[in-house]
């Protein structure tokens, strides 16, 4: 742009003011930045990183094809993200281990939870089923 | 003016930023690693990442001629709001629909990738809506400070969207010293030669070599290296490697940074 086209080309645009809607909707943004980093500051100070909680829990068992499939739910109530979580249910009939299956969860973060299934070829409502994750690593 | 115009107004500026975010971010959001990383990144690092994202929006804002009218300190505070406001929202949605976030199921880590995206995501609004009309304003004969600014802000834009990828780790695991040399010297001719030498639209006009590579390429350069070095950081790759691995990763990703810093002087 040549000095002569700032001073004469194009008219001096009217000074616009800020419109109350973009106030409004700027204040919001603004409390919601603040919000979310006071949130994440909270986090950072005063939760502590306690490793990985988890706890399994059995939601259904019903027929699938050949064989059973009991379908699971893991949580993870600690503060550390767990990856490669292995997911183990035992079925022992009078003591005995009848059939063994596992699964693996790709990664179960802090507060959350992952479903999926177990499956069997024995009908795991004729003994004692156990389902416990059976170990992680940290990411 | 009257309460009709002003919605428009509104909508039109809001629109525009929704584009812009989606534009600068969209590759973000479908990168792998951004969601995985959700998982991992410590939340003090992130608190210092949204940090960072709103320093940059609001110097955006007040630089670079914010939305309409964007003169005053309200009003440029305004206008960083909105275009804040406005990359949350978006990031949120297109992550839900795309299934990449679970709200309900998985609220820390979805947090945590939604803070991720903001970055390119808040720029993108504000350089979209600094474009509105009557109201972008670009200071006449820009000061250094706002193009060293600028700069950084244009290394980040680059950065941020290829920081995150597993790439930059491998490439610097290959990259052996004197490549590593060879890759500085090539990033600080490329931006160089994009500014002073190639004749794109906001080519500007080289007051002596030496002067202007020192003062602008050079100090162009370092920013995009300190940008690159800080997210690098967030994102959690200098963990427990060693110096030399450090120093390889920040050239890799200061080569488009550095591009991403040439351009934005061009562009913006």
């Amino acid at each position: 742009m040549s000095e002569s086209d700032r001073q004469g080309g194009e008219p001096e645009p009217e000074p616009e003011r800020t419109s109350t809607g973009e106030y409004v909707l700027g204040g919001l943004g603004g409390l919601l930045v603040l919000l979310l980093l006071g949130f994440l500051i909270y986090q950072a100070a005063v939760v502590r990183d306690t490793g990985p909680e988890l706890s399994v829990t059995v939601t259904g068992v019903e027929t699938a094809g050949n064989g059973w499939s009991v379908h699971y739910r893991i949580a993870n109530t600690g503060g550390q993200t767990a990856v490669q979580v292995q997911v183990t249910g035992v079925l022992s009939r009078d003591g005995t281990e009848v059939e063994e299956s596992s699964a693996t969860v790709d990664y179960v973060p802090p507060g959350s939870r992952r479903s999926g299934a177990l499956l069997f070829s024995e009908d795991p409502g004729s003994g004692d089923l156990q389902v416990r994750p059976s170990g992680y690593s940290l990411p | 003016m009257s309460a009709t115009t002003d919605t428009e107004h509104l909508a039109t500026g809001v629109g525009r930023a929704v584009g812009g975010a989606l534009l600068f971010a969209l590759p973000l959001f479908m990168t792998m690693e951004v969601w995985r990383l959700g998982h991992t990144v410590e939340r003090y690092r992130l608190a210092l990442l949204v940090l960072a994202t709103v320093v940059l929006v609001i110097g955006l804002a007040h630089y670079f001629g914010a939305g309409p009218g964007g003169v005053s300190r309200a009003g440029y505070l305004a206008d960083a709001g909105v275009a804040l406001v406005v990359a949350l929202l978006t990031a949120s949605v297109v992550l839900v629909v795309l299934a990449v976030i679970d709200p309900v199921q998985d609220r820390q880590s979805a947090l945590s990738v939604v803070v991720i995206e903001i970055l390119p995501a808040a720029i993108g609004a504000s350089y979209a809506r600094s474009q509105l009309g009557a109201g972008s304003r670009r200071p006449q004969a820009p000061r250094y400070g706002h193009e060293v600014f600028l700069m950084a802000a244009g290394a980040v834009v680059f950065a941020a969207n290829i920081a995150p990828t597993e790439e930059v780790v491998l490439l610097a695991a290959k990259l052996g010293e004197r490549n590593a040399a060879v890759l500085v010297v090539l990033s600080l001719v490329l931006m160089h030669g994009f500014v002073y030498w190639v004749g794109f639209g906001g080519q500007e006009e080289a007051t002596g070599f030496l002067r202007s590579f020192r003062n602008l390429t050079v100090v162009g350069y370092v920013a995009a290296f300190a940008v690159s070095a800080f997210l690098l950081w967030t994102f959690g790759r200098f963990d427990g490697v060693g110096l030399p691995v450090v120093v390889g990763q920040t050239v890799v990703l200061a080569l488009p940074a550095s591009v991403g810093a040439a351009a934005a002087r061009l562009i913006l």
